[in-house]
C-alpha cells in the first residue's frame, strides 16, 4: 500500500497544483509534511460516492482560506463573509475532486460526489490508510487527505494507465 | 440592464423560476435540498418554464455526463473552473 500512496501522490500532485493555480491565482507547489499541524485549520470534506466510495480532504488556516477567496471573488478583506470563506473551500475541493476523477476514469464513466462537510479544528478521516499531500502555498502549507481503500487503489490503477 | 436573482439550492431556484420566469437559469449540479439534475427535470416537465436555457456548471461533468445532460434538456454544459470568457461566450450563444 506505501507503494502505491507514493504513484498516487504524484498523480494527484500535479492536478491539484493545476486547479489551486487556476483557482487561487497562487504558486502551488507539492511539499514534505509540515512540521506540526496547521493551526487554527479550516477544513472542507468531500464524499465520493459513485463509482466507489471514499473521502476527500482539505485543510488550510483561516489566513490561506482568507486569500483564497479574495483570490477567488476577486473582492476585498472587507467583504469576506463566513458564508464566502465556506463556499470558496468547497468550490476548491470539488473543482480538485472533479478534475481528478475526470483524468482517471474512462470518458462513458459518470461518477458522483457528496455534498461538501465542513469544519474547523482537527478534522475527521484519514485513518492511517489515507494518503495525506502537503503543498506550499504563498509558503504555507496546505494539506489534501485522501482516504478509502479502494477509491486509493481505483485511482492508483487507472492513473497508472494512463 | 440585467437582474440577476440567486438562490442556495435547486428548491428554492425552482419556486422563483415559478413566481417570475427567467431568461436564463445557471445553476452547479451538487446542491443540498434539491440537486441541478432534479431541478432541470422539474424545469422541463412545466410548459410554463421549460423553454428557459438552463446552462450547467460542473466539476463532476465527462463526455458521458455532458451527453445525460443534454439528453436532459441542458443548453450548455461548462467545467469548473471556469473563466469568465467561457462563461461569457456560453451565455451569449444561449441567448
Amino acid at each position: 500500500m506505501d507503494e502505491i500512496k507514493e504513484d498516487l501522490r504524484l498523480g494527484i500532485n500535479k492536478t491539484v497544483c493545476d486547479v489551486l493555480k487556476k483557482m487561487a491565482l497562487m504558486d502551488v507547489v507539492p511539499s514534505e509534511a509540515p512540521a506540526g499541524d496547521v493551526p487554527d485549520s479550516n477544513w472542507v470534506s468531500l464524499a465520493v460516492l459513485h463509482p466507489i466510495q471514499g473521502e476527500f480532504i482539505l485543510k488550510m488556516s483561516t489566513e490561506m482560506t482568507k486569500k483564497v477567496t479574495q483570490a477567488i471573488f476577486g473582492v476585498p478583506e472587507s467583504a469576506l463573509t463566513e458564508p464566502l470563506l465556506k463556499d470558496s473551500m468547497a468550490e476548491l475541493l470539488n473543482t480538485i475532486v472533479g478534475r481528478l476523477m475526470n483524468s482517471v476514469l474512462p470518458e462513458e464513466q459518470t461518477f458522483r460526489l457528496g455534498l461538501p462537510v465542513q469544519g474547523q479544528g482537527k478534522c475527521p478521516g484519514g485513518d492511517n490508510t489515507a494518503l495525506n499531500c502537503y503543498f506550499l502555498m504563498d509558503n504555507e502549507s496546505i494539506s489534501l487527505i485522501v482516504s478509502g481503500e479502494t477509491l486509493l487503489q481505483m485511482l492508483f490503477q487507472l492513473l497508472n494507465l494512463l | 440592464m440585467p437582474l440577476y436573482i440567486f438562490s442556495t439550492n435547486g428548491q428554492e431556484a425552482l419556486d422563483l423560476l415559478k413566481s417570475e420566469p427567467a431568461d436564463l437559469l445557471i445553476t452547479d449540479l451538487n446542491m443540498p435540498v434539491m440537486d441541478g439534475e432534479t431541478l432541470l427535470k422539474w424545469l422541463k416537465a412545466d410548459p410554463k418554464l421549460s423553454e428557459i436555457p438552463v446552462l450547467v456548471i460542473t466539476s463532476a461533468v465527462n463526455p458521458a455526463k455532458e451527453a445525460e445532460l443534454l439528453q436532459a434538456g441542458a443548453f450548455g454544459v461548462l467545467s469548473k473552473p471556469v473563466t469568465p470568457t467561457a462563461m461569457v461566450d456560453k451565455i451569449k450563444f444561449l441567448l
